[in-house]
């Protein structure tokens, strides 16, 4: 069935606007949405203000909402929603998907959200509607997730009536764009596997009721290996050798004219068949991301019939999320099966780094994930406080996205939340590399998905410490644009620094401060702009009196998360710098004192290997 | 039957590239712009994908093959480090004392990431006190069996260390039954000259006494091994290809002459003060015609906490250079030759022929070893009269029940050892693989449990040393610090330094790269405007 979807934005009055989305298509249309708000970077969707979501909406967590496209009237054949904009709010733009709940199928423009800007400095991700641009495609994104059906239309369609958008006003548009949905019935392909009694060579049979022609993408195993190989010939009939990687046969029409079939006829040595079906050029049926496996029987020669596939054209309501995480399973294999080819193909490094990244990133995942249960079974005896914060403390977040703790966030509404986002700062052949951008960057973006709502440890400013401290390299303490190189330096409002906690120190001692340096990392981290955490441990220990004296400096000068920071001095045993043009300090063997210029310096803390000053 | 089409025009394209190489597939368009979508879905899990099948059929699995090689050895020649096999050791809980596996999870995950590494396999620690706890000759086997089927899953290989001994974190002892009977017997546990017992481990002077209702230690460590070649029958050879014998405290071959963690701590102490090695000791003083010697031990040889030249019996001319000390530390020290002999006949003959590799581990006592008289390995049963190589009886031992050597303390260097402990590490273990070369003996090699500062280039540095070929390396142990970032990066770049993983092979990747996309998007292109 071919229909069109038309997106309409009409004004009503002077800031009340209205944005209506339509299908022609029978089905049960879900229009699935969010917003962007002014001053929001990246393509995160957000909630709409209340007043935006039409009667019968669903929130979907806290970024989307889903509206059902209702008949204008019975007989119509237009579905559609209706949603009102008031342009007084600080609504930046309207994003949305269209699903059918019917099939599941989601409907994406260019392979993207559809996104209508309502102010003129929306970024353009080539995504946008009303803009200047037409429209080139609109494809629709199947999420076969229980494995039901599985079908994919790339349609491509082209409208003439982009409209333009002027920079100060928003303009009324109608765009409309073709669709069409694929409905096929319920269609089979049935596998049979025997063996021969006389060759005992091994038989496969494929059949299928599909209709159109069918081409069987296969190759054979060997070996106990599930890499494709190419059997010796003879081949079925219209065979085809595929770039040396495997072969292809079509299949024969049945002379019913209502499907086709082909026999494939194997040595008797080889344990099995793998086959992926070609549909057409963009259509391709696979047992959910795997190749279909035929395993051939080895001691027995009955007969086994595989039920290989049901395919039906109608989809019941299908979960994204379990859709989401088949994708993901199937990315593991992908690697895998690269990671086999690769190996195979000594000579073709492409993507070798592709791989590498990939595997190493999953390795990652995996020993954070390990990490997080080792740790919470490990028993800690030292209770820990952060001084002066009431909040929340989010152990290890690496590995969960930072909106679900947004989400967490919204809902309990602590004063203050931090998480600890760790993992390993970046090293070359042992040595800590100067530049932790990537570190620290990591770090932010995990603040980020958080909305900013929560801070996080500036574990990079830990580890950048760690190595200025304990090898004498405190050149390492600025960064090339002569700011601290730790979160600190990029988002001081969210960064929470500390030198230790229950994990890398105390009784776990995971990731220790160089032993007698504490100090000057207190010295440090109570100077400077960000929050600083110091570490139960460290307040019940000879420290305490120095801690308390730089905790009550920091108070004095009134010191804040935000106070700027100018380093004057980052040497190879020295570090220096002035805080809000108050307090001055300096950490590390070399020498450094105050310019005596108009201020007048004091010292107010001092101790092994660091100094504090402040103006009187 | 599930199946499912690659709808979602994300992931098709970037399936069309990873899979034009395994499939040759063209699909969608080579757009790099895309391959992001495939990097910003990064979560994942692992999850075997089966296919429903009616009853009359073959039950198919996507399974996915064990050998795919990841992050494997470019394929030079290979070096003496890359023919290294690493093993990491699984955490000593893994299996409680009531035989549940413990953070099956994390070690899951654990596995899977060594696996996707190219680690080896791991090692699993079995603990007498948990298979046999309850009464003799009743042996549970249920959690261990279940960590070897994950692990047979996984992928990986095995190495299982039968410990016969106790441990004091996490706290497991020996079997019930054991410490009940030692209750009533308490000459079975190796005790000090203060009547101090040690219990987790029992003495060298039972070993063959049948102190274990009616049976000798020995015949219950050789039911223990029978009963264990029967219960993982399905994995040796295959899965299982090396086990360690418990040979004494911690599983190390020495008396337990240090039980205090004092720092830095004294030379240890002499063990054999037991009702067992006091009558063996007096019956060998008799038949030397020294019946006075055989009254106990030393009488001037320092107490735990103190300082090896404290009292005379260490220093230079001391007692133990004298013919009283040479008497009896030959005594006691062969005892533990002898004991190494039983325990490791027990495995061979247990395990000869099951296509699994037999080992027994030695401790690296190198506190004090720039002392002459090197008190740390005399209290700990390590001697030879005149001077003679202290490893080389030991090695011999080895050499003939045809079992591996494993030498912890791979990863200490001299210059890490405090000046006080007058300790060399490098040097000591430099003397016992001088004595394994001698006497054929193969050297695995393990580090120390604590982490260390240097570690991972002192045992790369230890495993390059091409005069003893160590071939075979087990890093200690899995758990939380492991895994904790820092140290976990650290190890990632250790095992991808043994595998010579060249970072360079990322540069030159770049180059066919072009040629790769620029073929994918040819065709792609078309084909999206022919659909």
């Amino acid at each position: 069935a071919e229909g069109k979807i038309y997106v309409r934005l009409k004004k009503v009055k002077e800031n009340d606007w209205e944005l209506s989305v339509g299908c022609s298509l029978p089905g049960k249309w879900i229009l699935h949405w969010g917003v962007s708000y002014v001053g929001d970077t990246g393509s995160e969707w957000d909630q709409p203000p209340e007043d935006m979501r039409p009667p019968g909406s669903l929130a979907i967590k806290d970024y989307a909402i889903e509206t059902p496209l209702e008949k204008l009237s019975e007989g119509d054949s237009f579905h559609e929603v209706t949603i009102n904009l008031n342009l007084e709010s600080s609504v930046a733009a309207l994003n949305f998907v269209l699903k059918d709940e019917e099939t599941g199928a989601w409907y994406q423009h260019k392979g993207r959200d559809f996104k209508v800007p309502l102010l003129d400095d929306v970024p353009d991700d080539g995504n946008l509607i009303g803009a200047k641009k037409g429209f080139e495609l609109l494809s629709l994104e199947y999420l076969g997730a229980l494995g039901k059906l599985s079908n994919i239309i790339v349609k491509q369609g082209k409208s003439s009536s982009g409209s333009t958008k002027e920079r100060k006003g928003l303009e009324e548009f109608y765009e409309e764009m073709p669709i069409s949905k694929h409905v096929s019935g319920d269609n089979s392909v049935s596998v049979t596997a025997r063996k021969c009694p006389e060759t005992s060579k091994n038989i496969v049979s494929i059949e299928t009721d599909l209709p159109g022609d069918v081409t069987v993408h296969w190759g054979v195993c060997k070996n106990g290996s599930k890499k494709w190989e190419i059997p010796a010939e003879p081949y079925p009939e219209e065979t085809f050798l595929f770039k040396n990687k495997a072969l292809r046969t079509r299949l024969q029409r049945k002379d019913s004219g209502d499907g086709s079939f082909g026999l494939f006829s194997l040595d008797e040595k080889l344990e099995g068949l793998c086959f992926v079906l070609k549909l057409n050029e963009n259509t391709w049926l696979n047992n959910r991301g795997e190749d279909f496996y035929v395993p051939f029987l080895t001691s027995t020669s009955l007969p086994v019939e595989t039920e290989a596939a049901q395919v039906s054209g109608k989809t019941p309501k299908t979960n994204q999320e379990v859709s989401e995480s088949g994708f993901t399973d199937e990315i593991i294999t992908e690697i895998r099966n690269l990671a086999i080819d690769i190996s195979s193909h000594k000579n073709q490094k492409t993507n070798v780094k592709e791989v590498h990244i990939n595997i190493l990133q999953e390795i990652e995942k995996l020993a954070a994930e390990a990490y997080s249960i080792f740790r919470s079974t490990t028993p800690t005896f030292t209770p820990e406080k952060e001084v002066g914060y009431d909040g929340w403390r989010l152990d290890f977040v690496r590995g969960f996205w930072g909106g679900y703790v947004k989400d967490y966030m919204d809902a309990s509404k602590p004063y203050f939340a931090v998480g600890e986002y760790w993992d390993s700062l970046s090293y070359t052949y042992g040595e800590m590399d100067y530049n932790q951008d990537a570190h620290r960057q990591r770090i932010v973006d995990w603040i980020n998905a958080t909305s900013g709502a929560a801070g996080a440890f500036d574990v990079t400013t830990k580890g950048i410490l760690h190595a200025a401290l304990q090898k004498c390299e405190y050149w390492r303490l600025s960064d090339p644009k002569g700011k601290p190189p730790g979160v600190v330096g990029w988002w001081p409002s969210r960064a929470v620094t500390f030198i230790e906690n229950h994990d890398t120190g105390s009784t776990q001692g995971h990731w220790r401060f160089p032993g007698g340096k504490e100090m000057q990392g207190y010295a440090y981290i109570l100077t400077h702009p960000g929050t600083p955490a110091v570490f139960f441990d460290h307040i019940y220990s000879d420290y305490r009196s120095e801690i308390a004296s730089l905790l009550s400096l920091r108070n004095r000068q009134k010191l804040h998360c935000r106070s700027e920071v100018n380093i004057v001095k980052s040497e190879r045993d020295v570090y220096a710098a002035i805080i809000d043009e108050k307090v001055a300090m300096k950490i590390g063997p070399g020498h450094y004192e105050p310019p005596s210029g108009s201020q007048n310096w004091s010292v107010a803390v001092e101790g092994r290997d660091y100094k504090v000053w402040e103006t009187s | 039957m599930e199946v499912s089409v690659i709808g979602n025009p994300q992931a098709k394209i970037c399936r069309a590239e990873l899979s034009f190489r395994e499939l040759g597939f063209r699909l969608g368009s080579g757009e790099s712009r895309n391959k992001v979508c495939f990097l910003t879905h990064q979560s994942s899990k692992w999850k075997e994908i089966r296919i429903r099948c009616s009853p009359r059929s073959v039950k198919c699995e996507a399974i996915v093959s064990d050998q795919a090689p990841f992050l494997k050895p470019t394929p030079n020649p290979r070096s003496q480090l890359e023919s290294v096999k690493l093993f990491v050791g699984l955490p000593l809980d893994t299996v409680s004392d009531c035989n549940n596996v413990n953070h099956m999870k994390a070690i899951t995950a654990g596995l899977k990431a060594l696996k996707l590494l190219g680690v080896e396999g791991v090692e699993l620690p079995v603990f007498w006190g948990v298979v046999e706890r309850e009464a003799a000759g009743k042996y549970e086997w249920s959690g261990y069996l279940a960590v070897a089927e994950i692990v047979k899953k996984v992928g990986l290989k095995l190495q299982v260390s039968l410990s016969f001994h106790g441990s004091k974190d996490p706290e497991i002892g020996l079997p019930d039954w054991v410490a009940k009977i030692g209750e009533g017997e308490p000459g079975m546990y190796f005790t000090d000259r203060y009547g101090k017992q040690y219990k987790d481990c029992l003495s060298f002077g039972v070993d063959d006494v049948p102190v274990l209702d009616g049976k000798t230690p020995m015949e219950v460590y050789g039911g223990f091994c029978e009963s264990f070649k029967s219960a993982f029958s399905d994995y040796m050879g295959n899965t299982i290809t090396g086990i360690t014998l418990g040979m004494g405290p911690d599983g190390e071959l020495r008396y337990p002459s240090h039980q205090h963690e004092t720092k830095p701590s004294g030379a240890g102490e002499f063990q054999c003060y037991d009702k067992h090695m006091l009558s063996a000791l007096k019956h060998y003083a008799e038949s030397s015609g020294n019946p006075l010697w055989g009254l106990g031990g030393p009488h001037d040889a320092p107490a735990y906490d103190q300082q090896p030249h404290s009292t005379s019996f260490f220093s230079d001319g001391g007692s133990w250079e004298s013919q009283y000390g040479d008497f009896f530390l030959t005594w006691y020290s062969s005892l533990l030759t002898s004991h190494a002999d039983r325990v490791l006949s027990v495995a061979s003959s247990a395990f000869g022929g099951s296509g699994v590799s037999v080992s027994g581990k030695l401790p690296l006592l190198h506190q004090w070893n720039k002392l002459r008289s090197q008190p740390s390995e005399l209290t700990a049963g390590f001697y030879s009269s005149n001077g003679h190589d202290r490893y080389e009886a030991i090695a011999e031992i080895f050499a003939k029940n045809s079992c591996r050597m494993i030498i912890p303390g791979m990863d200490l260097s001299d210059e890490h050892q405090s000046l006080a402990s007058l300790s060399s590490p490098e040097s000591l273990l430099g003397n016992i693989k001088t004595s394994c070369k001698k006497q054929g003996v193969v050297v695995s090699g393990q580090n120390s449990s604590a982490s260390v500062p240097g570690g991972f280039e002192r045992i790369v540095e230890n495993l390059k040393d091409e005069s003893v070929g160590i071939d075979l390396f087990t890093y200690q142990r899995m758990g939380a610090l492991f895994f904790s970032p820092e140290h976990f990066h650290a190890f990632t770049v250790f095992v991808r330094n043994m595998n010579q993983v060249e970072l360079s092979s990322y540069d030159q990747a770049g180059e066919d790269e072009a040629q790769t996309v620029s073929l994918g998007s040819g065709t792609g292109a078309h084909s999206l405007q022919t659909a």
